[in-house]
């Protein structure tokens, strides 16, 4: 056994590494009070604007769990042209993972079907409250993200 | 009714105070190490109750009284009853040998000085080291009667890393005894404090024995096998809950204050400031318990640095630390020391 370890040099240097870490930064971040903001790809609740939405069924084909609820009739436009009006646009969010093959088969723009909201909190009291129709779908994210900035 | 007054009112109030001191202490030693060891962590610990987190120990011990108190049916329910108080009580009998301070009329609110501790008993560093050691029963029957292999394993672990750090602890108390030749603590302050040095200087290889062996002694990292969490759930107080659960819980904190104090005693001159010869000391205001609890605190924070900083021994290395190199570590010390002590005179 050397001298070095006899008078126990490790065990000071490991001592004194966990001291220096009482002054180091914090990693935590204290939630409710402090908040991360998401990566820009981070993919959170759901927003629709039904207004543009075309009643394609595309995102409803996309959907690998068929979580989308689709519902629309045809009306003649005041040109004479065929448009479709969609009536039910429901997700069923207990079920959802969040995958996005519906963003990206939605083919309208910039209006489109996103995830891309950056919101995060949708806790729920009861699983009935997760099954969004197209209201839902408009003004959740929107009502919510008011009320956090007052 | 002067007598009356001198040896019963006098040190029940001096222990009520003295009970409720430790109690706040005890509570208050949680609270720190769970902050200092989270700062150690680069977390934030508990700090949400109160501001920085200062009322957690209160909201802890309100949810402790709250919880429901689970009995396992197939108990020895008595001991299982008792092995709690059996810890808890020990620890808290020693502070009635500690002395806190020297005499003092606390900043002129009494008319006569009064000594800062209950009793000066002629050989109280023989009854701590007895009220210390009782402790473990709590630990034995606690496991035993819980009727769990868990706590059955942590309480036989218990009993062998106490059984076998006492040794070394006393021998390294015997060459403080040796320099102070009294086995009072008060007299051993007083020793210290003629000296002009704390016993830590001459002995400093019989301080690092005792805290080697308190932390030991108290079942701490990085000596906690007994309560192994990766090995044996929690160890001696697996199926304990509610306030029974408290009492382990306090009575492990109040044991690690007994050490500290203790140790405060011995190596660091009690209530004695640094080199206590010095002149600059009469100039300063005199606090009568600042130096004692200054140092107490000092100790709990090496505690917690240690349990932040080392892993856990394997049991043959605990096993080994304590009768290769700790026990023939501390005969030598006393050896030495007795040397200087006659070279001395």
């Amino acid at each position: 056994m050397k001298l070095k370890d006899l008078l126990l040099f490790d065990l000071i240097i490991g001592l004194l590494t966990s001291f220096k870490h009482i002054f180091r930064k914090k990693f935590t971040v204290p939630y409710p009070y402090k908040k991360l903001n998401p990566a820009p790809r981070f993919r959170g609740f759901f927003y629709l604007n039904p207004s543009t939405c075309l009643g394609c069924n595309m995102c409803w084909k996309a959907c690998p769990i068929d979580i989308i609820y689709i519902e629309s009739h045809d009306e003649q436009t005041p040109e004479g042209k065929r448009k479709k009006v969609v009536d039910r646009f429901d997700i069923d969010l207990q079920r959802c993972m969040f995958c996005g093959l519906c963003e990206a088969s939605c083919p309208n723009g910039s209006f489109k079907l996103t995830l891309k909201t950056g919101f995060y909190e949708g806790a729920v009291y009861d699983r009935r409250e997760l099954w969004w129709d197209r209201y839902k779908l408009q003004n959740y994210v929107k009502e919510k993200k008011e009320k956090k900035n007052g | 009714m002067n007598i009356l007054f001198l040896y019963v009112i006098i040190p029940a109030i001096k222990g009520i105070v003295i009970l409720s001191i430790v109690l706040f202490l005890v509570a208050y030693a949680t609270y720190i190490e769970r902050r200092v060891l989270a700062f150690m962590q680069a977390r934030l610990g508990p700090n949400l109750a109160g501001p920085q987190g200062i009322l957690q120990p209160i909201a802890d011990g309100v949810k402790l009284l709250a919880k429901e108190d689970i009995i396992p049916s197939s108990s020895q329910k008595f001991l299982h009853f008792l092995a709690p108080i059996l810890i808890l009580v020990p620890a808290l009998v020693i502070f009635g040998l500690v002395p806190f301070g020297d005499a003092s009329n606390l900043f002129g609110l009494l008319k006569n000085p009064i000594t800062l501790y209950i009793t000066d008993v002629n050989v109280a560093i023989l009854l701590v080291v007895g009220f210390a050691s009782l402790g473990v029963y709590g630990l034995i029957l606690g496991g035993w009667s819980s009727n769990s292999k868990y706590s059955f394993i942590g309480a036989l672990r218990s009993a062998a890393q106490v059984v076998s750090y006492e040794v070394p602890q006393v021998i390294a108390i015997a060459s403080v005894l040796l320099l102070s030749s009294s086995l009072s603590l008060v007299k051993i302050v007083e020793a210290q404090k003629e000296m002009g040095l704390w016993f830590i200087f001459p002995g400093f290889l019989a301080f690092f024995i005792y805290l080697v062996c308190g932390i030991a002694e108290t079942n701490r990292l990085p000596f906690d096998l007994p309560e192994a969490e990766s090995e044996l759930v929690a160890g001696y107080h697996t199926e304990y809950s509610g306030m029974k659960f408290a009492f382990f819980f306090m009575g492990e904190y109040a044991n690690m204050i007994v050490v500290s104090s203790v140790a405060t005693v011995l190596f660091l001159g009690g209530w004695l400031p640094p080199f206590p010869s010095l002149k600059i000391w009469h100039s300063l205001p005199q606090i009568p318990v600042f130096w004692f609890f200054a140092k107490v605190l000092l100790f709990l924070f090496i505690y917690i640095w240690l349990r932040a900083t080392f892993p856990r021994y394997r049991f043959d290395q605990l096993m080994d630390l304590a009768w290769k190199w700790l026990l023939p570590l501390s005969i030598l010390n006393l050896v030495l020391v007795a040397f200087i002590k006659w070279g001395i005179k």
